[in-house]
């Protein structure tokens, strides 16, 4: 958790140099400001590194093997969202409201009864309100947007 | 006067007002629960309905939605951790959190009645103060709104929980990012990497929606099964009754927030965002258990939800008193008022007196209305805390998808929710504020803006012009050397009593 932290401060501070070096070509009136958070960014960021370094190495091992652990639910749940994304990217709006829940409750075991009936109502809800009372442009994804077009 | 009270009295108790006035409230939280369906889009669609309508009648309808967005807006808010509505975001950091312990049903108490009380209060300041707003508002210039920001931003990032440091990191890394996109003072593209879709910006919506609501989607899959973690799914009237309770209790701290809003509302183009979030860092640097904001504390849903609501009745003040609108809902307000042939400004105290107390009177009953409503549904809702988290999760992200895509139709800004998501949970984990993050990147346009107008205005001493931003600079001083040196205090008091011992 400590070198996470770490790394995740050093990123920051990466980041942040980086957003300073590119703050340096704009007009006057436009850098003052930006330079001043920046400054005190950096300044604050290369404190908190050196204290996530001294912590690091009183890191209890135990404490890693909690991590891992927790890591490969980290991994379902951040592969759900990238395919939820992809979802969207691919079926569109209405296709990932009918998909998403129903993927999800299957993978997650729940009664084939529940994930269809919880699929056709978000379906429903969201495509009468906001498709048909609300006209809201809903994306249609590339797979449908090629077949529309 | 009385003549124009009686009227509005008359007005509002007339049978059809009544039924449109329900209308607008029952619209106003259905719109504030359903996120991604924003108040200001709703009022714009519902615009050319109230064309040809009793002018009294068609403001009133449009005043009550737009007064209950945000008591819906704090249910989505508490329930799921998703804001329902911008300016319900901060109603996050303590509701979800009571949500989580099994206290939604107090929670959304505090939320409804924190609400009214605030609708009220701002709807009683707006009655008293329209014959003498324009000196409140003239006293308050670009260093005075400057050090308001910066108070705000250093008293929330120095009562954060665990690293003062990192919150301070955070606070800085927020107002850069509100940095992002084109620079009106010079035209100068700044942060945008070439990106078309940064020319304007980093959109709101989708920031709250994924520092917010995706970190705990990724804390339900991992550790939990429901958003309450405590056992049991019974939520009691007691609860609720408590909740009530607990506003009243605390009704200094409401009335406070609720001033705050009033002026933040005031104060045209500073919208609810930041009279939340300052009624937050207001309410945890007053606090006598400010280590417990954030964690599940009442009094962070009070402060937030009074200044919400009264916000409305500063906002209104502006619009009606100078044809000044405050926010972009006063806009549409304001374009309505026009249609219907009425002149906001002094007229609106010699011609339209009726009107006015009309409206004054609907924000009251309308706050009161959404209210009850709230109140009577908050035991079915917090229920919803107790539902299985494979059932919510996907229910869940659905919703963060349509609220990050209602902003502008634009699938990217789903796409960006997700990423700030992922750096929310970073944030979450390794103990960086959301919340100063937060604040500071709603604050930061204003921030440099009035920096800039008071630099070039006044010169680098500018906030020692102004006595109104030097008691600011004193207390900001005050406020963050008060804590250190109150430790330092304790600390060589309890060496001499071991002395002594």
């Amino acid at each position: 958790m400590i070198r996470g932290s770490f790394i995740f401060t050093l990123c920051l501070l990466i980041v942040s140099i980086v957003l300073l070096f590119a703050t340096q070509s704009y007009p006057l009136k436009a850098k003052i400001f930006p330079m001043i958070a920046i400054g005190t960014a950096i300044i604050l960021l290369v404190i908190q590194t050196i204290v996530d370094i001294i912590a690091s190495r009183k890191e209890v091992p135990s404490e890693r093997e909690k991590g891992e652990r927790l890591g490969r639910k980290h991994l379902t749940i951040g592969l759900w969202m990238v395919a939820t994304l992809l979802m969207l990217w691919i079926l569109g709006f209405m296709g990932t409201v009918m998909f998403l829940p129903f993927l999800y409750l299957r993978l997650s075991r729940e009664s084939w009864k529940l994930s269809i009936i919880l699929s056709l109502s978000c379906g429903l809800f969201f495509y009468v309100l906001f498709g048909l009372a609300l006209k809201m442009p809903l994306y249609p994804g590339i797979l449908f947007g090629v077949f529309s077009s | 006067m009385t003549e124009g009270f009686l009227q509005g009295i008359t007005n509002v108790f007339n049978p059809t007002m009544l039924l449109y006035m329900f209308l607008g409230v029952i619209i106003g939280l259905i719109v504030g629960i359903l996120p991604g369906l924003g108040g200001v889009a709703t009022l714009a669609i519902l615009l050319p309905v109230v064309y040809g309508m009793n002018p009294a009648f068609a403001l009133a309808f449009l005043i009550a939605i737009h007064a209950t967005v945000y008591q819906g807006g704090a249910i989505t808010s508490i329930l799921f951790g998703i804001p329902g509505e911008t300016a319900t975001t901060a109603t996050i950091l303590d509701g979800y959190p009571m949500a989580q312990q099994g206290k939604a049903g107090r929670a959304l108490a505090n939320s409804q009645v924190a609400s009214m009380l605030g609708g009220i209060f701002g709807a009683v300041i707006l009655a008293a103060f329209i014959p003498i707003a324009k000196p409140i508002v003239l006293a308050f210039g670009s260093p005075e709104l400057f050090m308001m920001a910066v108070m705000g931003i250093s008293f929330v990032a120095f009562l954060s929980q665990r690293s003062t440091i990192k919150a301070f990191i955070t606070g800085a890394l927020g107002l850069i990012l509100s940095l992002v996109g084109f620079h009106h003072g010079t035209g100068a593209l700044r942060y945008t990497g070439g990106i078309i879709y940064f020319y304007e910006g980093v959109k709101m919506v989708p920031v709250f929606m994924g520092l917010f609501a995706i970190p705990e989607v990724i804390e339900m899959a991992v550790g939990g099964e429901t958003i309450a973690k405590v056992a049991g799914s019974d939520v009691r009237w007691g609860d609720i009754i408590q909740g009530i309770k607990d506003v009243f209790h605390h009704w200094w701290l409401m009335i406070r927030c609720s001033t705050i809003g009033t002026i933040i509302g005031i104060i045209p183009g500073v919208g609810g965002v930041v009279a939340q979030f300052m009624c937050y860092g207001h309410a945890k640097q007053t606090s006598k258990r400010a280590e417990e904001f954030g964690k599940g504390c009442e009094e962070g849903v009070i402060a937030t939800q009074s200044g919400d609501n009264a916000k409305e009745g500063g906002a209104l003040l502006t619009t009606l008193a100078f044809g000044i609108p405050g926010s972009s809902a006063m806009v549409i307000i304001l374009g309505a008022m026009m249609v219907l042939g009425i002149k906001p400004g002094p007229e609106m105290i010699t011609k339209h007196l009726d009107i006015l107390w009309t409206l004054v009177i609907t924000l009251i009953m309308s706050n009161v209305i959404a209210s009850l409503i709230g109140l009577m549904a908050a035991r079915p809702l917090a229920r919803l805390t107790f539902a299985k988290g494979t059932i919510l999760i996907p229910v869940i992200l659905l919703l963060v998808i349509l609220g990050a895509y209602g902003v502008s139709n634009d699938i990217t800004d789903v796409f960006m929710a997700f990423a700030f998501g992922a750096l929310g949970y970073l944030m979450k984990i390794y103990d960086y504020s959301r919340v100063t993050f937060t604040i500071s990147f709603v604050l930061g346009d204003y921030v440099e803006r009035y920096f800039l107008i008071s630099l070039t205005s006044l010169g680098p001493g500018f906030l020692l012009v102004s006595p109104i931003a030097v008691i600011l600079l004193i207390l900001t001083i005050l406020g963050l050397a008060g804590a250190p040196l109150k430790r330092l205090l304790k600390k060589s008091r309890n060496r001499r009593q071991k002395q002594g011992v």
